[in-house]
């Protein structure tokens, strides 16, 4: 009997030891407006939040049940040309979760790539935020230079 | 520090320009306007160094606004010294009274409370820009610094040996000083590094003294750092196969290569052969083979016991001899 078992393990380890593993690639793009903020009395402005939303929708069909790894996050984050300062924090958040599961802070205006993410699972229900504290002269309106985007590359 | 917080005087600030503010998220605790209309229209009045805080931060003299100690959906949304504690608050309150006394623009202590909130706000899940978690999008790697000046500053307040008794949070002034945290800083480190040396003690200190220092606030900007790119590539990336750019799904050429397509707007994979299907595929062949084996084993001939023999025999005769039998 245990020779039977030790058999079937070896059975196990040659089967999948014996074809190279190869990972479908895949990628999710999300593209959101960067709220135009009005600078307040004090010279700082209410925080601009844009919030990137993963839906089942956004894998390819039939490919739900697939555990997918993530593999990087890139971003395009706007600048507030006119403000004096923008602090900028991209975070990460685990399926339907209220709080973020980690954050780095941005580049105001970067476009650049991050894998600080990449020990979460990505399916749906994670979410990417984008968060402006920015600062300058009262009784402003600070436009974004540009949309907001965060791409998500993945493996499964 | 000395600090009287009953008598210093206040001269009320009031905006009376009316700011419209559009924007998708407004902050859901707090007030937005610094005019403070609970104060006398005289515009002189004596305010306490609490007072004058929550003024200054929550628009109102008298706010007194909970303390937000959990980072969620809704609390992101708020202003970063919503997050500061009580022991913040008193400590900030001192330092706004101690400003007034001195004449120093009260914007140098706004700077310090928005980043001490900043660090009670994220630093459970702030992760360290410079660990490795930043490239441009050809893959060199990014490292951010602080200004020559504010490097300069920021190794002589670490070097001072005067963090630990300083009234402000040693943790927070590691933060703060790391560029990779806090390279966005919005203090000035020239007005930290005083209020660090004023150790606590009664006596103000020389620097604390030189009110002209900060008597007007010029703001550092978006200054006060700087972004290092490498000039090797260290992060290696390929094209995915797939991908889907709000809601549209293509193919790559990379993807064709490897025979995906897109058919009626779902993509498939023309003659996949996928892991699980070559598995599946492959594992009963095997299991076929020792299964077969096994009937051999059953057979009492000479052969081999397991299927690593079977498999890794180099007999091969004898293995063969054996499924002939």
């Amino acid at each position: 009997m245990n020779k039977k078992l030790v058999s079937l393990s070896l059975l196990f380890a040659a089967a999948t030891a014996s074809f190279p593993a190869f990972a479908i690639t895949g990628s999710i793009t999300k593209t959101s407006a960067a709220p135009t903020i009005g600078i307040l009395s004090n010279g700082t402005g209410p925080v601009g939040l844009t919030n990137f939303f993963i839906n089942s929708s956004d894998f390819p069909s039939g490919t739900a049940s697939k555990t997918k790894t993530l593999t990087l996050v890139r971003y395009n984050i706007a600048a507030y040309p006119s403000a004096s300062s923008d602090l900028v924090q991209l975070c990460y958040y685990l399926p339907f979760q209220a709080s973020p599961a980690k954050c780095v802070t941005v580049n105001s205006g970067a476009s650049s790539t991050t894998p600080a993410f990449n020990s979460y699972e990505l399916k749906s229900g994670v979410e990417l935020q984008v968060r402006h504290t920015i600062t300058g002269s009262a009784g402003t309106q600070a436009q974004p230079s540009r949309q907001e985007s965060v791409t998500v590359e993945y493996s499964y | 520090m000395n600090i009287n917080t009953s008598t210093s005087t206040y001269k009320k600030l009031q905006n009376n320009s009316d700011v419209t503010v559009k924007s998708t998220n407004l902050q859901p605790s707090q007030t937005n306007l610094v005019k403070d209309t609970s104060l006398p229209s005289s515009g002189q009045s004596t305010i306490s160094g609490q007072g004058l805080m929550m003024s200054r931060l929550f628009g109102n003299a008298d706010a007194n606004p909970t303390i937000q100690t959990t980072l969620t959906k809704d609390t992101m949304a708020m202003q970063s010294v919503n997050f500061l504690t009580k022991d913040d608050r008193n400590m900030l309150s001192d330092l706004y009274a101690q400003a007034q006394q001195e004449g120093t623009d009260l914007s140098y202590v706004d700077d310090l409370a928005n980043d001490l909130g900043t660090y009670r706000m994220f630093n459970h899940v702030m992760a360290n820009a410079n660990n490795g978690g930043t490239y441009d999008n050809t893959g060199h790697l990014q490292t951010f610094s602080f200004s020559a000046d504010d490097t300069a500053t920021a190794t002589r307040i670490l070097n001072s040996g005067n963090i630990s008794s300083s009234v402000l949070d040693p943790g927070f002034v590691k933060y703060e000083l790391d560029p990779g945290y806090s390279f966005a800083h919005r203090t000035n480190f020239a007005y930290l590094e005083s209020v660090i040396n004023n150790t606590g003690s009664n006596e103000i200190s020389t620097e604390q003294g030189q009110t002209s220092k900060f008597s007007t606030y010029v703001s550092q900007g978006k200054n006060n750092f700087v972004v290092n790119t490498a000039s090797e590539v260290t992060l290696h990336t390929e094209e995915p196969d797939v991908v889907n750019v709000d809601g549209v799904f293509s193919v790559t050429e990379t993807g064709m290569k490897h025979g995906f397509q897109l058919v009626g707007g779902k993509v498939v994979q023309k003659n996949a052969v996928s892991m699980p299907d070559i598995q599946s595929q492959s594992v009963p062949s095997l299991l076929d083979n020792f299964t077969s084996n096994e009937k051999i084993e059953k057979s009492g001939h000479d052969r081999p016991a397991t299927l690593f023999d079977y498999h890794f025999s180099k007999d091969e005769d004898k293995k063969f001899k054996n499924i002939d039998a």
